[in-house]
């Protein structure tokens, strides 16, 4: 088992932090929150970030062992190490200590290259930032979507304010109701923070962010729909982070499957992962549980750095090093396009296959759909 | 931000309850007809007794590695008969020489030949318009069959390289009725098909038949069947259609026939999105005097590329349907009838044959649909 630790990001020995007791209100020491605009993302030492799983939902108790534990180096935390307030300690099934925030067992991420890399965000639909978000009522929540994340409802479907209204002043007339709907904030809402319960005319109450009033689209009807962005030029989505950059060479196509990246020519792009057991043994040559070929299939052609021109990476996008070139890579996975993908946005290369998969990237940041992945 | 641009983005699921008419005229407005692709069937011609297949069926991917396997093999594979349930899907997969995935690369491993057809009958058309199959600038040296009605000169390789495969045959294959039922209860891809130009919808020599690709469900009756006459938006990006290709065909008593073209079509099922291109395509639709239904047959070079690919991406539904492969996919290179590569003078496509299930729609367009005209 290896494990990243407090203080000293490896992922090679075990190490503790120092036996100070941690307050209640105080970070652990060597761990940082860095601000984003929807919150705070949980970093170490180093400033790379720090992961919760989904399927940690036993209390106490890690789900991520054996070789999860390989991709997902656990933060240890020593022996005589006193956490509280939000911070507690499990003991994962070796008997080691590890760090949870918030009860969630904390987590770095293997393919995290750089301090502020979070490539582990979304993998497999459980991997998550460790986040602190800012403050919301129960009506709304932080919501992914294609402009960024924005504030959104219960049901993810996206708010929006407008450039008419600002100071709490509700100016939404009956003609402007008919396509946008008050954000509703129940008869005992007080204002906290950011949020308002402001008085609509009619004695009902809405609630505003930053004293803009918050509305629903009538024509979004699926969560992640901003199909009210920029409409009549003065309404707009609350988008509280904007999305990572795009690399000049990438291009956002229409497929049969929704929209998803190219390159410059409109060619898909695909994510290659080799199944984690392989992933080891390259890491690790003594283990030697994998001889499987890792041969790349001729039509898939590895996207170079220099072919592109372009070489600067940027939020999910970075460069790794395969076979002595430079190579793209989304989210620390290496990118190929296919050579029977004709016309841009064919999905003629998508391998879902658990041996050697190729996936597309979709914008919505979602698994292709149809595709049972 | 770019958005499919559906032309009514409410209207997805709008079903526009037109009254069924009997009259004939009644299915045409604006002189355009339109229909929607229920079932897509590879037009298999079975006998009986499996008469056609005298080596009987093929032996699937899973069924070939285990046969090969030592006993000392087996012993390791099973535990020592201790595993209960070996997953034999997933290891078989991987017997390449260097553990290579025999399904994403099919060279990797020597295999038994394909069991293939041997009969001489079969449904489809005459593709390279001769009786003798012999080679000729468009086409390599085949067998050709007979139409169980009489007809000669039908070319359908694709029915001979899959017809003794469980997978394909009627009643007990599940690639084609799993592929149907997943576009199906999806939304993901029903080929749409625009006839245009109609001045009688039972009677017409001229007509054009476009095909588009579909962004909405459709609602299903009490028996599972799609309502006819119901809407369908079609797939545009920045107005123009991501598939539109076109055909010149005619109708006579109610058949609509078409010329040949080579016509790109949307396609998902199996968990595979695909968008082969059918050269030489030719459509027959036999619509229901009620306007409600058509049944019908496309016919055309499918080619090995894509072939290769979809077989390639089926998984699980491999040895469940008895598929091998390598096999499979060797032989389909083998086979190719159609379009020789000017460099090797190989085959690069199978002749082939689908039986379609059809059903009336009214087909949204938008308001300057440029099509591609796709006729040879």
């Amino acid at each position: 088992m290896r494990f990243t630790s407090l203080g000293l990001f490896l992922l090679g020995a075990v190490s503790t932090v120092s036996a100070t007791a941690f307050s209640a209100d105080t970070l652990p020491a060597g761990l940082a929150f860095k601000a984003r605009g929807d919150g705070w993302v949980l970093a170490d030492a180093k400033g790379m970030t720090l992961y919760t799983f989904e399927r940690d939902v036993e209390k106490g108790k890690s789900s991520c062992n054996d070789d999860c534990a390989i991709q997902w180096p656990p933060v240890a935390i020593g022996a005589d190490v006193a956490v509280s307030g939000d911070w507690s300690a499990i003991t994962r099934e070796d008997g080691a200590r590890q760090l949870a925030f918030r009860g969630q067992p904390l987590y770095a991420y293997q393919l995290d290259a750089q301090p502020g890399d979070a490539f582990g965000d979304g993998v497999a639909r459980n991997w998550s930032t460790a986040f602190k978000p800012i403050f919301t009522p129960p009506e709304a929540r932080i919501h992914k979507t294609s402009i960024g994340r924005v504030l959104a409802d219960q049901r993810n479907l996206t708010l929006y304010v407008s450039d008419f209204e600002k100071d709490g002043n509700a100016a939404c007339d009956a003609k402007c109701l008919k396509d946008w709907a008050p954000v509703a904030a129940p008869w005992a809402a007080r204002s906290t923070g950011d949020w308002t319960a402001i008085v609509r005319a009619d004695g009902t109450k809405q609630w505003a962010f930053r004293g803009r009033p918050l509305y629903h689209y009538r024509g979004d009807a699926q969560p992640g729909q901003v199909n009210g962005e920029g409409l009549d030029g003065k309404w707009h989505a609350l988008v509280l982070e904007p999305p990572l950059p795009l690399p000049a060479w990438v291009r956002v196509h229409e497929s049969d499957a929704g929209e998803l990246y190219t390159d410059a020519t409109g060619k898909t792009l695909y994510q290659y992962q080799q199944p984690l057991r392989r992933q080891i043994q390259q890491q690790f040559p003594e283990d030697t549980v994998q001889t499987q070929s890792a041969k790349i299939m001729p039509a898939y052609k590895p996207v170079l750095v220099e072919a592109t021109g372009e070489a600067k990476p940027g939020g999910n996008w970075s460069m790794v090093e395969r076979d002595g070139k430079r190579q793209w890579a989304f989210k620390g996975l290496p990118l190929f396009t296919n050579d029977y993908d004709v016309l841009p946005g064919d999905l003629n290369g998508f391998r879902g296959s658990s041996d050697r998969s190729f996936h597309t990237i979709m914008v919505s940041g979602e698994p292709m759909q149809g595709t049972g992945q | 931000m770019r958005v499919r641009s559906q032309v009514l983005s409410f209207a997805s699921a709008v079903v526009l309850a037109a009254p069924c008419f009997a009259a004939e005229t009644g299915i045409v407005h604006d002189r355009r007809m339109g229909f929607v692709v229920k079932d897509w069937f590879t037009a298999v011609y079975e006998t009986k007794f499996m008469d056609e297949c005298p080596e009987g069926v093929s032996i699937a991917n899973d069924e070939v590695w285990w046969r090969r396997l030592s006993r000392a093999d087996k012993d390791e594979q099973t535990g020592n008969g201790m595993i209960q349930a070996l997953n034999r899907v997933g290891v078989s997969f991987l017997r390449g020489r260097n553990g290579e995935h025999v399904c994403l690369e099919p060279d990797s491993v020597d295999d038994p030949p394909q069991r293939i057809v041997e009969g001489k009958l079969s449904f489809g058309v005459n593709l390279d318009g001769d009786a003798d199959g012999k080679a000729s600038a468009k086409s390599c040296a085949h067998e050709n069959f007979t139409h169980p009605d009489g007809t000669t000169g039908i070319d359908n390789q694709m029915y001979r390289l899959v017809g003794c495969t469980y997978g394909w045959r009627k009643d007990v294959g599940t690639v084609d009725m799993n592929a149907n039922e997943m576009r199906n209860t999806s939304g993901l891809g029903l080929i749409l098909i625009d006839v245009s130009e109609v001045d009688n919808p039972r009677n017409d020599d001229d007509v054009t038949v476009t095909f588009y690709r579909s962004v909405d469900q459709w609602v299903q009756d009490s028996k599972g069947a799609p309502l006819p006459f119901q809407t369908f938006n079609i797939d545009v990006v920045d107005g123009k259609p991501r598939y539109g290709d076109s055909i010149k065909g005619a109708i006579k008593d109610g058949v609509l026939t078409t010329k040949n073209g080579d016509v790109r079509l949307p396609w998902y099922g199996n968990y595979v999105f695909m968008h082969p291109v059918i050269r030489d395509l030719t459509l027959r639709l036999d619509i229901d005097p009620s306007g409600e239904r058509a049944t019908g047959m496309v016919a055309g070079y499918y080619d090995v590329e894509a072939f290769t690919y979809y077989i390639g991406s089926l998984g699980a539904v491999v040895p469940v349907n008895g598929i091998n492969c390598s096999s499979l996919i060797k032989a389909a290179r083998e086979l190719a009838d159609g379009y020789p590569d000017p460099k090797t003078g190989k085959c690069t496509a199978l002749s082939s044959a689908f039986d379609l299930l059809a059903y009336a729609a009214y087909i949204r367009l938008p308001a300057a649909a440029a099509t591609k005209t796709a006729e040879r």
